[in-house]
């Protein structure tokens, strides 16, 4: 249990070494866990990988994750985990009719004026978003470009249940909003 | 907008919908017009998050630095040595993987474009009133089931050679001939759809890009992604996939 606290207080005082030392011991396991047991692709599990070791640096810092149960390393494998379920979910994506189902571009065309607002308007969408700061910033992250579940956001950021991630991703998109 | 459409919303970007659910959202989204904008506006914000990373989020800039893969020190003479045998194989694959690479890159940016044929019946119990024959819902069935573009290409190349005018079905079979990679007779079902003036010119223009890419014709693959990025459409859905097969073709 020492040596649990330890890791942490490690990568505090030296983070540089504790994350070299996951790379290389924890990262090969992690490769070839991946490819046993999900068929995934080294290179997908390789940036999985990465992931995780950023999700936990978030939570290190952000005070998500105090104490560990387990290793750093097993840490680790939990979130991978998570990440591996929803890119193998990804690969079986849907297309959706969203702003595809409102009418044909060619009977609302607008000119360059409009087009040139709408891109001043998504331009400050995204400067917003990162000014969110943090957890807003992971939580739409995980959710939009990671297409993690609200269950899975909250096991890999450490929140009680997917309804508290619901709650604090309405509160961005509505921050958002009145943006 | 009420709560099952917003958990619908969550679903689909968390790539959790299941069949029955998907078919709801659709059915929502056509007939609801404040649940397309508002899936609309998450779509836009879906685009935009797409480009930030998470260690963006890491405040402590040493570790954000140590949250990065460790690179292993070496010697000046392995470096070189290293340098040349990568310099060897990217030269190899760039002569015998060219090709293939292309293809991937085809793949990467394929989007199966949604069906947007006016069929009320799409989805649901056939009407006599709406005078589509049997083949043509057929067709679109498979097309709309998205897993078998092979099979929806064939359907689909039945309707077009039954109603050659058709230039809308001539669309739908191009997009599932590339799902399907068959990039050469993908130009052939695409390219007059493209010369044309029909409503599905402009994203015609974008597949076409993508067959020509496919097929090896990177000469016409640019003309005609550069014709779809230059036209005068206020949304163009794939711009960005289009940057992308454009930029791979350099």
């Amino acid at each position: 249990m020492d040596d649990k606290r330890d890791e942490l207080q490690a990568f505090h005082q030296n983070p540089n070494q504790t994350t070299a030392g996951l790379y290389a011991v924890c990262r090969p396991k992690f490769l070839r866990w991946g490819q046993e047991n999900h068929r995934t692709g080294v290179h997908d599990l390789a940036d999985i990988f990465q992931q995780a070791v950023v999700i936990m640096v978030l939570n290190i810092e952000s005070g998500r994750l105090s104490t560990l149960t387990g290793t750093l390393c097993t840490y680790l494998f939990g979130i991978g985990k998570k990440l591996i379920q929803a890119l193998l979910r990804k690969q079986k994506r849907v297309s959706m009719p969203g702003d595809e189902l409102l009418p044909p571009p060619r009977e609302n065309d607008l000119g360059m004026e409009a087009r040139i607002i709408e891109e001043q308007e998504t331009n400050r969408l995204w400067a917003d978003v990162d000014a969110l700061g943090e957890p807003s910033r992971s939580i739409l992250v995980l959710t939009y470009k990671e297409g993690l579940n609200s269950q899975e956001i909250a096991d890999v950021l450490g929140y009680a249940s997917a309804d508290v991630v619901r709650q604090l991703r309405k509160r961005c998109i509505d921050k958002l909003r009145k943006s | 907008m009420n709560t099952r459409t917003e958990h619908l919303i969550e679903l689909f970007f968390a790539n959790d919908l299941s069949e029955t659910e998907t078919l709801e959202l659709r059915t929502t989204l056509a007939n609801d017009p404040s649940a397309a904008a508002e899936f609309q506006w998450h779509q836009q914000l879906a685009g935009r998050i797409g480009t930030l990373s998470l260690a963006g989020s890491i405040q402590n800039a040493a570790w954000k630095e140590a949250s990065k893969p460790p690179f292993r020190e070496v010697t000046m003479w392995r470096k070189t040595m290293a340098a040349a045998a990568a310099i060897a194989v990217l030269v190899v694959a760039w002569i015998v993987l060219s090709p293939a690479k292309m293809e991937s890159v085809v793949a990467g940016n394929y989007v199966h474009y949604p069906n947007k044929m006016p069929f009320r019946s799409l989805g649901g119990p056939a009407d006599p009133a709406d005078q589509v024959p049997q083949a043509v819902l057929d067709a679109f069935r498979l097309y709309d089931a998205a897993d078998q573009p092979g099979e929806a290409a064939k359907a689909l190349s039945g309707i077009v050679a039954t109603y050659p005018d058709r230039l809308d079905y001539r669309f739908y079979q191009g997009v599932a001939l590339i799902g399907d990679a068959q990039y050469t007779q993908a130009v052939t079902a695409l390219r007059p759809v493209a010369d044309s003036d029909d409503t599905y010119k402009t994203p015609a223009l974008y597949y076409l890009g993508l067959a020509y890419a496919g097929s090896g014709d990177e000469a016409n693959a640019r003309m005609a992604l550069q014709q779809y990025l230059g036209s005068s459409d206020a949304v163009l859905t794939y711009r960005e996939q289009a940057e992308k097969v454009l930029k791979a073709l350099r």
